[in-house]
This record gives structure tokens, C-alpha cells and sequence, in this order.
């Protein structure tokens, strides 16, 4: 009888540990016990993500260069051109026929907050720089903030709050205040900088 | 009648003429930019004194060569603590670049972490910040601004950047997180090995009981032997 008990108890023991074994490869394989086809595709995309482009007043053609004509010391300068629509067609500032120096095309995928950026200005050529920013579209741009691009015509990032939807344009007028000094001429790079 | 049929050809050039510019002109004008392939670099995780690596791609669309640069930028504002401006931590290569139109170019990111920085979120002051209209919480960004060659209009893109620094790596964190994954597995092991040891036991007893018992009857058949001589 104690034979037997050992035996059979012998045995299941064998049967737990194979039970063990089998639990445990199907714990490894991570059987899967979906029965029907119950899923489906999706997709998604992204738009491209690319720089305003700085554009003439009227073409989509890269301006390469903004230049504000000559003045007397302490002189406000309000017509600076680009070089794509040249002198002959710069900046007006008035309440009916207002022309930006320049338009700002957003080609990216969605609409971009639009950060000004200035280098200083070199031998202190200028004492304060400003800017405004419009729809295209509007013809009464009179005044411009003088300071709000540099107070000092030292380098300055302004966050302007504008934002340009997508594929859409903005104008940009620029103004410089010459500084008191004679005989001089100096140069500084404008960055047009867009934010998601 | 001839001269009907010059003047519709005519026409019909000039037509031909105008199209033809006009599409021209339209592919001039797609753009004139510069396309990159992440708008934000934000929540990248890493430990005191380890770099964190990242890549970002840039690809030129305007049809002349655009030359341009990297470098960062900190946005201060009142109030903002230490951990908002990781400038210093940040190197990309290559810094300056030209770039063709339909070319891309590859740039490698690198922040190296201090030893000493704290563990929490650096860079930005929330990690929604990469998010389209997060402006107010990023402060830290990556910029790339390119022009036309001789120019000194540029543009660019303002790519935010954060970090979270995790707590300093525990050498046992690798074993711990393998037994949490497996622990069914190994407790199964265990009691597997646990029941082949009893088993085993158990035959060797057997084993050993067996012999004892065929011992026992050598003897006991011995001892009958011996008495049937006597």
C-alpha cells in the first residue's frame, strides 16, 4: 500500500512539473488568441516644416538684400527697397497707397509665429530701428514704432505676436533712426524666424 | 484666306507663348525656403553627466544656394530659473552649411548633461512645450537661419529644446526591472527545480530502500543456507 501511494505520488508530481512546463512555453511564445479579424489600418502625416521666405512686394522672387537710402545724421529713413523691386519701387508709408519693403511668404504646413532678429548695427550707424507687420492686403500703414526692432540699433530678437497662416503672406515695413554721425555708412542683417 | 489662317496661328502662338511663361514663372516661384524634418527637439531623456544624441535633417527647397548656420538661443524671461537656459550643454556639427536645392543635409545634436544637474525637466517649463502653440513654455531653442548667397535677409525656424534628466542610473535597475517583467516565469522555475530536487530525492531514497530490502533478503537467504547446512 505504501508502495502504491509513493508511486502514484511520484507521478504526479511528473504531471504538475510537465503541467509547469507547458504553462510556462506558453507564457514564452505569447500565444495569441484573437479568433476574428478585428483590427485595422490607419495613417497619418505631417506637413512640411519650412522657413518664411522674404519676397518682393508683388513676385514670389527671394529679396537678397534690404537697403535704406541715404540720410542726414539723426534722420528718420521710412523707404527702405529690397533688391527685387530696387529703389524705384520702395517703401511708402501713407493712409491710402502704403507698400511694404518687403512680404513674408509662409510656405511651411501650418501657421508660424513670427520672430524679427537684427544683427547690431556696424559702426554705429544706427540709433534705433522699428518695424510693423500687416496683411498684404492693407493700404494705411502711416507710422511705424521706431524702437520696437532695437532701441539702440544693437542686435535684439523681438517676438512680434504675429502669426502667418499657412501658405499665406504678411507685410513688413521697416524704419531706421540715423544716429548723429556724419560721413558714415554701416550694416546689419535682418532674420525673419519662424516659430510652430 | 491665307492670311485668315497666318493670323489664327499667330494667335495661337502668342497663346502658346503666354502659357508657357506664365508656367515658368509658377515653378520659380514655389519656394524659397528651407525644410527641416522635426520642429522640436523636446522631452529627449538622459542622467547627470551623460550626452544625449539626436539628429536633425535639412533639406533645401529654393532653387539657388542658401548658406546658413546653426547656434542656440535662450528666451529670458523675469522669474525663469536656472534650469531654463541648457545653451552651454548644446553642440550641433556641422555648424555652417550651403545647401542646394533637393539636397539634404545631416546634423548631429549633442547635449551633454552635467554631473551636477538635477533631475527634472530643463529646457522648457512644461513638456507640452513642443506642442504647436507652446510658444510660452519653451525657452531654450536650437535655430538655423540660411539666405541667399551675399544676402543679408535671412530666415529660419526657432526649434525648441528641453531635457529630462532622470535620477542616476542604480547598477541593480537592469536585474530588478527583469525579474518584475518575468516574474511569473521565475516563479514557476523555481518550483519546477524545487519538485525535481524532491523527486530526485525521492528516487534515490527508493534506490537506496530497494537495495536494503534485496540486501536484507541476501542475508535472510544466507542465514536460511547456513541452517540448512547446520
Amino acid at each position: 500500500m505504501e508502495k502504491l501511494i509513493k508511486k502514484s505520488l511520484e507521478k504526479l508530481n511528473i504531471t504538475i512539473a510537465l503541467f509547469l512546463a507547458v504553462l510556462m512555453t506558453v507564457g514564452f511564445g505569447g500565444v495569441n488568441y484573437v479568433l476574428a479579424a478585428n483590427t485595422s489600418t490607419q495613417e497619418a502625416s505631417t506637413a512640411a516644416a519650412t522657413t518664411i521666405s522674404v519676397v518682393g512686394k508683388v513676385a514670389d522672387t527671394a529679396v537678397t538684400t534690404i537697403t535704406f537710402p541715404q540720410g542726414a545724421p539723426s534722420a528718420t529713413i521710412s523707404n527702405p527697397y529690397n533688391d527685387v523691386d530696387t529703389v524705384t519701387d520702395a517703401q511708402v508709408l501713407s493712409g491710402t497707397v502704403s507698400e511694404p519693403v518687403v512680404r513674408l511668404k509662409n510656405t511651411s504646413g501650418g501657421a508660424l509665429n513670427i520672430t524679427l532678429e537684427i544683427t547690431s548695427w556696424t559702426n554705429g550707424i544706427a540709433a534705433s530701428e522699428g518695424y510693423a507687420l500687416s496683411d498684404p492686403a492693407t493700404t494705411t500703414t502711416t507710422t511705424i514704432t521706431d524702437t520696437n526692432l532695437s532701441a539702440d540699433g544693437n542686435s535684439a530678437t523681438v517676438a512680434t505676436g504675429a502669426s502667418v497662416a499657412s501658405t499665406a503672406y504678411k507685410a513688413l515695413y521697416l524704419e531706421m533712426i540715423l544716429s548723429a554721425l556724419a560721413g558714415v555708412s554701416g550694416t546689419s542683417t535682418l532674420t525673419v524666424l519662424g516659430e510652430s | 484666306m491665307i492670311f485668315s489662317s497666318n493670323r489664327k496661328i499667330y494667335f495661337k502662338s502668342i497663346l502658346l507663348s503666354a502659357f508657357l511663361f506664365g508656367f515658368l514663372f509658377t515653378i520659380s516661384s514655389t519656394a524659397l525656403a528651407t525644410s527641416v524634418n522635426r520642429m522640436s527637439l523636446v522631452n529627449l531623456e538622459s542622467y547627470p553627466g551623460k550626452t544625449t544624441k539626436a539628429e536633425i535633417i535639412l533639406e533645401g527647397t529654393d532653387p539657388g544656394d542658401r548658406t546658413g548656420f546653426w547656434y542656440t538661443h535662450y528666451k529670458k524671461i523675469d522669474g525663469d530659473s536656472e534650469k531654463m537656459d541648457i545653451t552651454s550643454w548644446i553642440t550641433i556639427e556641422p555648424k555652417d552649411f550651403t545647401i542646394k536645392e533637393g539636397e539634404k543635409q545631416v546634423f548631429a545634436v549633442e547635449i551633454k548633461i552635467p554631473r551636477n544637474a538635477e533631475p527634472g525637466l530643463w529646457g522648457a517649463t512644461s513638456e507640452e512645450a513642443g506642442k504647436e502653440g507652446h510658444s510660452d513654455e519653451r525657452r531654450t531653442y536650437l535655430i538655423f537661419k540660411d539666405a541667399p548667397a551675399g544676402g543679408n535677409v535671412y530666415s529660419g525656424l526657432l526649434i525648441p529644446i528641453s531635457v529630462k534628466i532622470l535620477p542616476s542610473i542604480n547598477p541593480l535597475t537592469p536585474i530588478i526591472n527583469f525579474i518584475k517583467q518575468n516574474i511569473m516565469v521565475i516563479v514557476l522555475s523555481i518550483i519546477i527545480i524545487v519538485m525535481g530536487i524532491f523527486f530526485l530525492k525521492n528516487k534515490k531514497r527508493s534506490i537506496e530502500n530497494k537495495k536494503r530490502i534485496l540486501e536484507n533478503k541476501k542475508i535472510s537467504l544466507e542465514n536460511k543456507k547456513r541452517r540448512k547446512v547446520n
